[in-house]
């Protein structure tokens, strides 16, 4: 299979070749290599000792512990399909509802609505889940004191957050930010010539809906549904912060403590056993999405082409519509903000009278360890979605492109990582970063690498994009005498930006809210925003780590703006 | 004329005062023979790095009291709630950043176990006054304090006397669904009880927490504490260090109620057997386990040994009140441990 390849790398241009097997070694390297490191894990026993110990001995062990383990079935998987499958649906549903809204209707203010159901998009989980506690505590929640006071109740209530549909709603309405985002992307560069068509043809909205829209938008929608049921699953702070007091016992909470024994090592053969099942889990999942988007992809009319989509007008639904909205908005930013705001002024249960007081602000914004926290942040988050584009560029190129045998080994091993959660990707890392002597562990560059893992959907962007553009347009440009790089310059990248800068924007903001890897990873010199807000908490600095995160949401709501006036317009003219 | 001589002589006085009050806070230790030649070695390597858990005490006050001791010398600290489970992972793998730790006896025994642990000489154990009863673990562990398991609640709503007395005392329908704790914390009630009562005990009556008395799992303390000053809960699992910290440092209202059995952490100081700093580490650690550095790390963190008959005004304080406190060591770390893991499994609700 490699010799194939190389074979034809070898006949094709020097630079294409070195471009395409840079970014496969990259693949290789970024993928394969802890991959294959936490398989050879799984199968070690490492009951009191790490895998590459010497005389640690081969066992299956790891597996009979894991699979026959009866809480696994009674409790951690129904739990864990409950939880994922109602806060997908809450995720989807809303995303998808506003991202219609405001792409494709007429509803007012939609350029301020953009911004604002953006906006939280970047705050920490962590800080959102514990404003959530101060919204629905039973007993001092803000919104359960309304509510009591409006329907005369008494005692604890009528809201809990810590239940299991406390859990589903705000993890739920947690990725709704970042579902809106990617399905208004989607939304706004859908060419509505096809519904156009459909409505000549006399068809019926709900039919063109489902005829048309619906089929044009599936590989977005699936490659969302995969990113937020990924993100579900993985995700560790809502269920450690409300799901644990509601006795959920979802699958990342129950790796994260198989990884924190009362004592000992972690036995991470058992937490590498986990992993195995994932892994084909997503060769399942890549074969099925490949399936589900082999028709959709080729008559998708989604190009580089600008689109000035036709609005539905709304009618007499609009201002019930914009309602809608604003109340969303009201719960998941105003009411979240405002109980960030006061924690940041007053500290818990201040006296009536104690005057508001700027300084947690003053403290933590003048932090060092929060200025090196931002950096971090954002030099990981910037650096590891560039190599992720780069890489999704080049693969897509390969498996749209060429016939290599090697395409569907890309193919697979920039799916892998989304099916393994991140608990466990940050184990795998952490340890093989540690034996190999390269000095990186214990700095930012250990999470740029760990980050740019998650090349999945990126990789689906930029194919789902690729196979858009006919072969004619390089072809053209071959004929005319150009070089491959002056036609990836020229011809494909302008025609390939916006799928690349959205998926580069997906990424920054993956990483930006990224809160296990970096807390699996951590070290004083490579702390991230995610790790430094939840050490605040952790140390009893509530004031500060809600400063912070209050401060987070208006320097969001700034960008948000300015890209929502000045990125996005160019975007659609591209 | 007279009237400004009069103040002047005030505030001379006054600065003169104050300024030898910091240098007798902020002073050098005075050392001799063994003590000040390790203190020499160690302000050659210039810096250590001390590990231990994710708090003050750790990041901020040991680092503030060692170097006021010992000037010269830059304290990198690293706070991590997995501190052992790293360092163990980071020197099987030959990795050796770290020089000293600060952690309970639970977490030491497996470093030890691998001989990661380095073992002090009786010449520098007496240069700093440190006794037999100070040491543990073959001489390669000090005994630097002990964090005491409490009940912490709101001053402005409970009184000390209607306060559960046990831990039993939690199932009392009064503080149903009142009772919030970290998930570190809270399952070292119950397995506290099995050290005593046997496991079977301690499970029912873990089981009797979660579901008779509704307490609730909490991500942190801190966290805890915020929901109880709100209102949303009555009384928080605590440590009677973290609570005295609350109550003096930041002027919250709270306090820290007796209840037994309460279990106490012996917080050990120790330095790893291929520290790349040493002299410093050991200076650290036999200061910190030294009267001098116990008194220094009491009045700056409330951490204090609380055993009986150590000069401190936590042994006082915990005496007084009459707390029946279990001191963990050697012996009894390891059951309890185990008998930990199965309660947080009960509590969680990963069993039933």
């Amino acid at each position: 299979m490699f010799g194939a390849a190389l074979r034809e790398l070898r006949n094709a241009a020097s630079l294409q070749g070195l471009v395409l097997l840079g970014a496969g070694a990259l693949v290789v390297w970024l993928v394969s290599v802890p991959l294959l490191f936490l398989l050879a894990t799984a199968f070690r026993d490492t009951t009191d000792a790490l895998p590459f110990e010497p005389g640690v001995a081969w066992t299956l062990g790891n597996f009979a512990r894991v699979y026959l383990n009866p809480v696994l079935y009674r409790q951690v998987l129904p739990d864990t399909l409950a939880y994922t499958v109602g806060a997908v649906a809450i995720t989807m549903a809303l995303g998808i509802f506003f991202a219609w809204l405001v792409e494709r209707t007429n509803v007012p203010l939609r350029n301020l609505l953009f911004i604002a159901i953006v906006s939280p998009v970047i705050v920490p989980t962590v800080v959102v889940a514990i404003a959530w506690i101060y919204l629905l505590g039973p007993s001092k929640g803000w919104v359960n004191l309304l509510l009591r006071w409006l329907l005369g109740l008494e005692g604890p209530g009528p809201l809990d957050v810590f239940s299991v549909y406390g859990a589903i709603i705000v993890q739920g309405l947690a990725l709704v930010p970042l579902s809106f985002l990617f399905m208004s992307a989607a939304f706004r560069s859908m060419d509505p010539a096809l519904e156009d068509a459909s409505a000549l043809c006399r068809a019926r909205p709900l039919t063109t809906f489902f005829r048309v829209t619906l089929p044009i938008l599936l590989p977005a929608t699936l490659a969302l549904l995969i990113v937020v049921t990924t993100l579900t699953l993985e995700g560790f702070e809502i269920p450690m912060v409300v799901g644990v007091p509601a006795r959920l016992q979802i699958l990342s909470t129950w790796i994260f403590f198989a990884i924190n024994p009362p004592a000992g090592l972690p036995n991470y053969g058992q937490v590498a056993a986990i992993a195995v099942p994932f892994v084909l889990l997503g060769a399942l999942l890549l074969l099925l999405y490949n399936r589900a988007t082999r028709v959709a992809e080729r008559y998708a009319v989604v190009t580089g082409r600008g689109y000035r989509p036709r609005r539905v007008d709304l009618g007499r639904w609009r201002y019930p519509a914009l309602a809608v909205v604003l109340a969303y908005l009201l719960l998941v930013l105003v009411l979240p903000a405002a109980v960030m705001l006061v924690s940041a002024l007053l500290p818990a249960g201040a006296a009536p009278g104690t005057a508001a007081s700027i300084q947690a602000f003053t403290n933590v914004l003048s932090s060092p360890t929060t200025l090196l926290a931002l950096g971090n942040t954002v030099l990981a988050g910037a650096l590891s979605a560039t190599i992720v584009v780069f890489i999704a560029c080049s693969v897509a190129w390969v498996v749209v492109r060429t016939r290599l045998p090697a395409r569907y080994l890309l193919d697979f091993l920039t799916f892998a990582p989304l099916t393994i959660p991140a608990v466990i990707t940050g184990v795998a890392v952490g340890l093989l970063y540690l034996v190999m002597p390269i000095g990186i562990y214990g700095t930012v560059w250990i999470l740029v690498l760990a980050y740019a893992t998650r090349m999945a959907v990126a990789t689906r962007i930029m194919r789902a994009s690729l196979i858009q553009l006919h072969r004619e347009l390089e072809e053209a440009s071959q004929v005319s005498g150009a070089r491959w790089q002056t036609t990836v310059w020229r011809i494909l990248l302008p025609l390939l930006a916006p799928a690349a800068i959205l998926s580069w924007l997906l990424l920054f903001i993956v990483s930006f809210r990224e809160f296990t890897l970096g807390m699996l990873l951590y070290r004083p010199d490579n702390i991230v925003l995610g790790v430094h807000i939840w050490r605040l908490y952790e140390r009893g600095s509530i004031q500060e780590a809600s400063a912070l995160g209050f401060a987070m949401i208006l320097i969001v709501l700034a960008i948000g703006f300015l890209a929502r006036r000045f990125l996005v317009p160019r975007l659609g003219e591209a | 004329m007279k009237t400004f001589i009069g103040l002047r002589t005030l505030l001379i006085a006054v600065v003169t005062i104050a300024a030898n009050v910091a240098w007798a806070q902020d002073k050098p230790a005075a050392l001799s023979g063994p003590a000040k030649d390790l203190y020499e070695a160690a302000r050659k390597e210039g810096q250590l790095v001390l590990w231990g858990p994710p708090t003050d005490t750790v990041e901020k006050f040991y680092p503030q009291e060692f170097q006021k001791a010992f000037p010269g010398i830059a304290v990198k600290a690293i706070g991590d709630s997995q501190a052992p489970q790293k360092l163990l992972t980071e020197a099987l793998a030959g990795v050796h950043q770290a020089d000293v730790f600060w952690w309970p006896i639970s977490g030491f025994l497996d470093l030890e176990k691998r001989g990661l642990v380095a073992k002090f000489d009786a010449g520098a154990l007496a240069a700093f006054g440190i006794g037999p009863g100070d040491t543990t673990l073959d001489g390669r562990g000090l005994r630097a304090a002990n964090v005491v398991y409490t009940l912490e609640y709101d001053t402005r709503r409970l009184k000390r006397e209607e306060l559960p007395r046990t831990w039993e005392d939690l199932l009392n329908p009064r503080w149903r669904g009142r009772v919030a704790g970290a998930t570190l914390l809270m399952p070292g009630v119950p397995s506290t009880y099995g050290l005593s009562r046997g496991e079977q005990w301690m499970l029912d009556f873990a089981r009797k927490l979660r579901d008779e008395a509704k307490v609730t799992l909490v991500a942190s303390t801190p966290l805890a504490r915020e929901m109880m000053l709100r209102g949303e809960k009555d009384l928080v699992v605590s440590l009677i260090s973290e609570t005295l910290k609350r109550k003096h440092l930041h002027n919250e209202p709270v306090d820290w109620a007796p209840v037994g059995p309460a279990w106490s952490t012996q917080h050990m100081l120790g330095v790893l057997e291929k520290s790349p700093h040493p002299n410093a580490a050991r200076l650290f650690a036999l200061w910190g386990a030294s009267k001098e550095g116990k008194i220094a790390m009491e009045r700056a963190s409330f951490d204090a040994d609380a055993r009986p008959g150590a000069p401190t005004r936590l042994a006082k304080l915990v005496q007084d009140a009459g707390v029946e406190i279990v001191f963990e060591d050697a012996q009894n770390t390891r059951p309890r441990a185990g008998f930990y893991g199965k309660a947080r499994a009960v509590l969680t609700g990963e069993t039933k």
